[in-house]
């Protein structure tokens, strides 16, 4: 589900990009433990979006959180 | 990317490197390798110099006299440790500056050791009227006088960040223009000198674009963050600019200075040179899928868990990141 240009971006967005670019370990509770990953940043979650969830490509999202992390410390 | 003789090469001008400070500066010697583990962690000093990702601080010189002569290890040895000697210098003298990487003020004397191994093989090689000289002046002032600029910036355009930011790493004009004295060569630099800016441009993006969120956090001033206070309004978060528009925005540009630099590398006519660009290009386009994906999952993750709406309901539950 991209983001289309001028289309409309979910309040918390920004929020989520900094957590999962910048904690490793949220991102990979994402994959492991969803509600658990939910509850870390406050939100208890429902069974609804617990099944959403499912349907979420949560490698991709550890992913970008190690390629953000990739560039520190190089030359 | 590194070919076997240039990877051993950079192992054995570290061992110089350090070899030489432990016996004539041994405590010193010891807080560098300190400073160098907490920077690098348990990476071996010559691998961090040979990994893909890295400036090709030691392939420039050697693919230069590779162009006209098979290298000559011994003066590649005494470079690569005269280089890699520079780079530390730089390195500490930044980290001190940003205040955002592993650095110790107490650690400022051995400036003295790294800036004298740095400029080593020069004095050996070139006497004091020797026009190398000449631009080793001009590079190495240049250099300062950018990182100083830099530093005092609040916002980057196009205009500063190619004849300021990027030009951070211009010290490694300096192994490229010993190499190319030593080999009486000197009228090659102006092409390499031009392709050098142009991979700092390239260089100095793909560090931006890879460390843009720990930068925002930091309060640092970027070409990268600039163009996105630019394009956002004062309600739209930077990240959202990022993932809408700004990652692509900064992968053309990245992509319009590969364009140049293969132009360059093609009058050059290094063959090794023209390979690393084609790999290094391959490699952040490789990084782009991956890049693209996450942050469409992240959109999808914030659809679902709705955070805007519960954040107003529970406004104190988020928290902050750390």
């Amino acid at each position: 589900m991209a983001v289309e240009p001028g289309g409309e971006f979910p309040i918390g967005f920004s929020y989520l990009v900094g957590k999962a670019a910048f904690d490793p370990e949220f991102a990979g509770a994402l994959s492991e433990d969803p509600p658990q990953a939910l509850r870390s940043i406050g939100i208890e979650p429902t069974a609804e979006m617990l099944e959403a969830l499912r349907r979420i490509d949560t490698d991709a999202i550890m992913d970008l959180a190690a390629a953000f992390d990739d560039k520190r410390g190089v030359v | 990317m590194y070919p076997l003789a240039l990877q051993a090469l950079a192992a054995a001008s570290v061992a110089d490197l350090f070899l030489d400070l432990d016996a004539a500066a041994p405590h010193t010697s010891q807080r560098i390798r300190s400073w160098l583990e907490s920077l690098f962690g348990p990476v071996a000093l010559h691998k961090v110099f040979t990994q893909p990702g890295a400036f090709p601080l030691l392939l420039l010189p050697w693919w230069l006299e590779a162009s006209v002569r098979e290298p000559d290890l011994s003066l590649q040895r005494e470079l690569a440790t005269s280089s890699i000697s520079g780079y530390l210098y730089i390195r500490l003298i930044d980290n001190l500056m940003d205040g955002d990487a592993p650095a110790d003020v107490g650690l400022l004397p051995a400036l003295s050791l790294l800036h004298t191994r740095f400029t080593d093989p020069f004095r050996k090689w070139f006497g004091h009227q020797h026009p190398f000289w000449e631009e080793f002046h001009s590079i190495w002032f240049e250099t300062a006088e950018v990182t100083l600029r830099d530093s005092t910036l609040d916002s980057i355009d196009r205009s500063q960040f190619e004849t300021i930011s990027a030009r951070k790493t211009g010290a490694a004009n300096i192994p490229v223009a010993a190499i190319a004295h030593a080999i009486d060569r000197p009228d090659l630099l102006p092409d390499w000198y031009q392709l050098i800016d142009r991979f700092g441009c390239w260089h100095q993006m793909v560090n931006d674009l890879f460390g843009w969120h720990k930068d925002l956090r930091n309060g640092k001033t970027t070409f990268l963050l600039s163009e996105g206070r630019h394009a956002t309004s004062s309600a739209e978060p930077i990240e959202e600019w990022f993932s809408r528009s700004g990652f692509d925005w900064a992968i053309q540009q990245l992509d319009g200075w590969m364009d140049v630099l293969r132009v360059l590398g093609d009058r050059i006519g290094s063959h090794d040179l023209m390979l690393y660009l084609d790999t290094r290009h391959a490699q952040l386009h490789d990084q782009v899928a991956t890049v693209r994906s996450g942050l469409e999952a992240l959109a999808d993750l914030g659809r679902v868990v709705d955070l805007g709406e519960r954040r107003s309901r529970n406004p104190g539950e988020m928290r902050p990141i750390e």
